[in-house]
C-alpha cells in the first residue's frame, strides 16, 4: 500500500531513525547510506527528502516519534 | 565475525609511527565482555601497562560502541572511552552521547578503536571506511572544540561523526574533556589532555558499511514493542518541548522557550535533550551556543557568577569550546579565590587584578586556564597537584574532593543534594574518581522516598537477585534500604548499558528492563544470553577495571568520601529518617565491599570473586608484580 506522506522539517531533530528504518525494511540492513529518505541536517534545520527508489510505504513515519513525517491514511493508490 | 550488532573489527592506530592495523574481532572476546564499555576494560587491562604517565605516548586511547550503536534500538548511540586519567591516574572510563560518531564509527567497520604513541605535529585520524588516515590537523589546531567540528563538516561534510578537543585538550589540562559533536561530552578525568598529548585533534568517522541483525524478525517483535511503549511514554511530549528541563524544572519553561533555537538528537533517540540555544538579549545577544542539554548551561548562575542568561550560556559556550569540565574549572577558582583571601596565594602569584566572581573576570580566567597562561597554568592541574601544593590549613573552605575531583552532589557539594542515595554514594566509590555513573540506573535517581515496593519493582527490572534485595532492606542503623550494598547493581546495571550502548538517562532506560535487555542481545547478534548473565559480564568488566586501578595503587583509603559531609549540615537517608553520619557511611563502604566480594580491609577484589568471574589471570599478573589479592 502507498501513502502520501507530509513532512514538517521544522520538528525534525536528526535522530535518523526514519532512515534506519527504511534501510533495514528494504536491504536488511541499517544503514543510513541505503535509505530511501534523505535527511540534510544543518544546525538545526532539516531537509527532508526522497530518493527514486521510495515506494511511499510510510514505515518512515510510523518510526517518527517527533512528528515529522506524517503518513497521511488514505492510500493513494 | 559474522555475529549481528558487530561490525566485526578493532582499529589500533600508532601515532608515533603511523602504523595502522585492523584485528578481527574475536568472538569469545565479543562474548564474555559484550561491547562498549566491556570490551573497552578488556582492551585497557591488556595494553595500558601499570605505572605509565597518562600524557606519555604509552598510554591508550580507547574508544567502543556497543553492539546496539547502529541499529534502530531507541536511543542506541552510546559511545564509550577508557584511558588512564591525567587528573589522578586511575584506568577512567567514561561513557558519552553519540550523536553521528557512534554509528559511523560502527558503520566504517569498527567496533573499537586503540590509539597509542604521539604524532610529531597536530592531527586528526580520518576513519571512512577502510580508508583510514592520519590527516595534519594544522588548520584546526588552536580552534575550540565547536569551531573545530565546524571546520570539518565544511571539508567533509555531513553526516559525520567527530569527536575533538579544544584548546585546554591541546594544553594538556588535567580535567579537560573530548566533545562529540560539540555536545556530548567524553572523558571527565582528562581524556582532552590525552588526546592532546598525542596531538590528536580530533577523530572523524563516516561509513557505509551497514549493521545487521542475527534474527530480524525476533527483532522486529523487540524492538516494535519498545516503540510503542515509548510513544505512550506521558513524559515524551513534554521532552520534545523543553527537553531535559521537562524533568529538572531548573529555570521557568517559558524562559527557556524564548532562549530555544532547536533540538538536537543522538542517532536513534526518542528524547532529543541536546540543545541549540540562542541569546535574545545583552551583549551577546544573537550568538547561537550548543549545549549537551539547558541545564548544563546554568552553571555560572549557580556559582552566582551571574542571574543574566544570555551572560550563563556565553560562559557555558566558552567552557565548552575550551573543553573544559565546568565544575571543576569552576570550583577550581572558587578556591584560588579562598586561597588569596586567606593570604595563602599573593596578588603577585594570582596576578592583578584577582579573581572576581563575575562574569568577564571568569571568562578571562577559563582562557587563562584553558591556556596555562599566569596562575591559570596552575589550576590546570587540577586539584590533586593544586591541593599538594595548597592543602595546608585549608580546613575552612576545602573543596569537596573526592580522588582529585569534585564530588559535585552532596549535601555541601556544588550540586546541592541532601539525601544519600547510590548519586551521592558513588562518588566515593568509582574507581576513576567521582562521576554521575550509577545514577542513571538507579531507582532512586530523580525521585524521593519512593515506597519500599515500588524500589523492590525496579530493582526486579534491573535484574537484581531476591537474596540480595533482602541484604538491601535490611534495616540498619535507622536505614531503611542499605544504599552501599545497591550501590554495586546500580555500577552494573549502568555498566550493561555502557556494554550495550544505549542512553545512561533516566528516561530511556526506565524502557531497558534486564529481560529486554537480554532479549535485544540474543536478537541482534545471535548469541543468546540471559539477564543474569549480562549482569555477570558487567561484574567482570567492573572487576577488570578494578584490577587496572589496584595494579595503580587505588585501594581502600582513596574511596573517601568528603570531610564536609560531615560538618554541621548532614544528608538524610533515602526515607529521610536519619542523619548520615561518618561511621554510617563508612559502615556502608564496608556493605559495598562485601555485597562485591571485595576484601573489607583493603577494599580490592578477593581472590574468589576473581576466580567466579573468570578473571584468574589477573590474580597471577597481579602476582608478578608483587600484589597479592586476599
Amino acid at each position: 500500500m502507498k501513502f502520501e506522506i507530509r513532512t514538517y522539517p521544522m520538528r525534525c531533530v536528526g535522530c535518523l531513525n526514519c532512515q534506519l528504518i527504511c534501510s533495514f525494511s528494504f536491504e536488511k540492513v541499517f544503514n543510513v547510506f541505503k535509505a530511501r529518505i534523505m535527511i540534510d541536517r544543518v544546525d538545526g534545520n532539516s531537509k527532508i527528502g526522497f530518493t527514486d527508489k521510495c515506494t511511499s510505504c510510510g514505515i518512515c513515519a510510523d518510526y517518527c516519534l517527533y512528528g515529522a513525517l506524517e503518513k497521511v491514511e488514505e492510500a493513494i493508490e | 565475525m559474522t555475529a549481528g550488532g558487530y561490525a566485526g573489527s578493532i582499529l589500533h592506530v600508532n601515532l608515533s609511527t603511523g602504523e595502522i592495523r585492523k584485528e578481527p574481532l574475536d568472538s569469545d572476546l565479543a562474548r564474555t565482555f559484550i561491547g562498549g564499555f566491556g570490551i573497552n576494560a578488556k582492551l585497557g587491562y591488556d595494553l595500558i601497562k601499570p605505572g605509565i604517565d597518562p600524557l606519555s605516548p604509552e598510554n591508550k586511547i580507547i574508544i567502543g560502541a556497543g553492539p546496539f550503536v547502529g541499529t534502530n534500538i531507541p536511543a542506541s548511540a552510546r559511545v564509550c572511552s577508557l584511558t588512564k586519567l591525567p587528573v589522578n591516574g586511575a584506568i577512567g572510563w567514561s561513557g558519552g552521547a553519540g550523536m553521528n560518531f557512534g554509528i559511523m564509527l560502527k558503520n566504517s567497520g569498527y567496533d573499537h578503536i586503540v590509539i597509542e604513541g604521539r604524532a610529531d605535529r597536530p592531527v586528526y585520524l580520518k576513519l571512512f571506511d577502510d580508508d583510514v588516515e592520519i590527516c595534519d590537523a594544522g588548520a584546526v589546531w588552536g580552534k575550540g572544540a565547536g569551531e573545530t567540528v565546524d571546520e570539518l563538516y565544511s571539508r567533509y561534510g555531513r553526516p559525520l561523526g567527530v569527536v575533538s578537543i579544544g584548546q585546554s585538550g591541546e594544553n594538556l589540562v588535567k580535567f579537560s574533556m573530548a566533545f562529540v559533536e560539540r555536545v556530548g561530552t567524553m572523558g571527565r578525568g582528562g581524556l582532552g589532555a590525552v588526546f592532546g598529548s598525542k596531538n590528536l585533534k580530533a577523530i572523524i568517522s563516516r561509513g557505509t558499511k551497514g549493521i545487521k541483525v542475527s534474527d530480524r524478525k525476533r527483532y522486529r517483535e523487540s524492538v516494535d514493542h519498545l516503540y510503542e511503549r515509548m510513544k505512550g511514554y506521558p513524559g515524551l511530549k513534554g521532552a520534545h518541548k523543553y527537553g531535559f528541563l521537562n524533568f529538572m524544572p531548573a529555570v521557568p519553561k517559558e524562559d527557556y522557550l524564548e532562549l530555544k533555537k532547536a533540538r538536537l538528537a543522538c542517532v536513534s533517540c526518542p528524547i532529543a535533550d541536546k540543545e541549540i540555544l540562542q541569546i535574545k538579549k545583552g551583549r551577546f545577544r544573537g550568538r547561537t551556543v550548543y549545549s549537551s542539554a539547558a541545564v548544563n548551561t546554568l552553571a555560572s548562575m549557580m556559582y552566582g557568577i551571574t542571574d543574566d542568561y544570555g551572560e550563563t550560556i556565553k560562559l557555558a559556550d566558552d567552557l565548552d569550546s575550551y573543553g573544559l569540565d565546568q565544575i571543576e574549572a569552576l570550583e577550581l577558582l572558587k578556591f584560588a579565590g579562598e586561597l588569596y583571601k586567606h593570604g595563602m596565594v599573593t596578588e603577585k602569584e594570582l596576578g592583578a587584578p584577582g579573581i572576581k566572581f563575575e562574569p568577564d573576570s571568569i571568562a578571562e580566567w577559563l582562557r587563562k586556564i584553558a591556556h596555562r597562561e599566569g596562575f591559570g597554568d596552575v589550576l590546570a592541574d587540577g586539584f590533586g597537584e593544586v591541593l599538594k601544593k595548597y592543602g595546608e590549613g585549608i580546613e575552612e573552605f576545602a573543596p569537596v574532593e573526592v580522588k582529585g575531583m569534585v564530588a559535585y552532589q552532596g549535601i555541601t557539594s556544588p550540586i546541592k543534594s541532601d539525601l544519600f542515595t547510590t548519586f551521592e554514594f558513588g562518588m566515593a566509590v568509582h574507581p576513576k574518581g567521582p562521576c554521575a555513573a550509577p545514577g542513571g540506573s538507579s531507582p532512586l535517581y530523580f525521585t524521593r522516598g519512593r515506597a519500599i515496593d515500588w524500589v523492590a519493582g525496579h530493582l526486579d527490572r534491573m535484574g537484581v537477585p531476591k537474596d540480595a534485595q533482602e541484604r538491601i532492606f535490611t534495616p540498619k542503623d535507622g536505614m531503611l534500604l542499605n544504599v552501599g550494598r545497591m550501590e554495586k547493581y546500580s555500577q552494573q546495571s549502568l555498566f550493561v548499558i555502557d556494554m550495550l550502548g544505549t542512553c545512561g538517562r533516566g528516561q530511556i532506560n526506565r524502557f531497558y528492563s534486564n529481560k529486554v535487555q537480554a532479549e535485544l542481545y540474543s536478537a541482534v547478534t545471535g548469541f543468546e544470553i540471559s539477564g543474569e548473565e549480562l549482569m555477570k559480564a558487567s561484574e567482570r568488566a567492573f572487576n577488570l577495571v578494578k584490577a587496572a586501578n589496584v595494579r595503580e595503587g587505588f585501594d581502600r583509603k582513596d574511596d573517601s568520601f568528603p570531610e564536609g559531609w560531615f560538618g554541621e549540615e548532614k544528608h538524610k537517608d533515602y526515607y529521610e529518617n536519619v542523619d548520615i553520619t561518618k561511621d554510617m557511611a563508612y559502615g556502608l563502604l564496608d556493605d559495598y565491599y562485601d555485597e562485591r566480594g571485595w576484601d573489607i580491609k583493603t577494599g580490592i577484589p578477593s581472590k574468589d570473586k576473581l576466580i567466579e568471574l573468570g578473571l584468574d589471570y589477573v590474580i597471577r599478573d597481579a602476582e608478578k608484580i608483587g600484589i597479592e589479592y586476599p
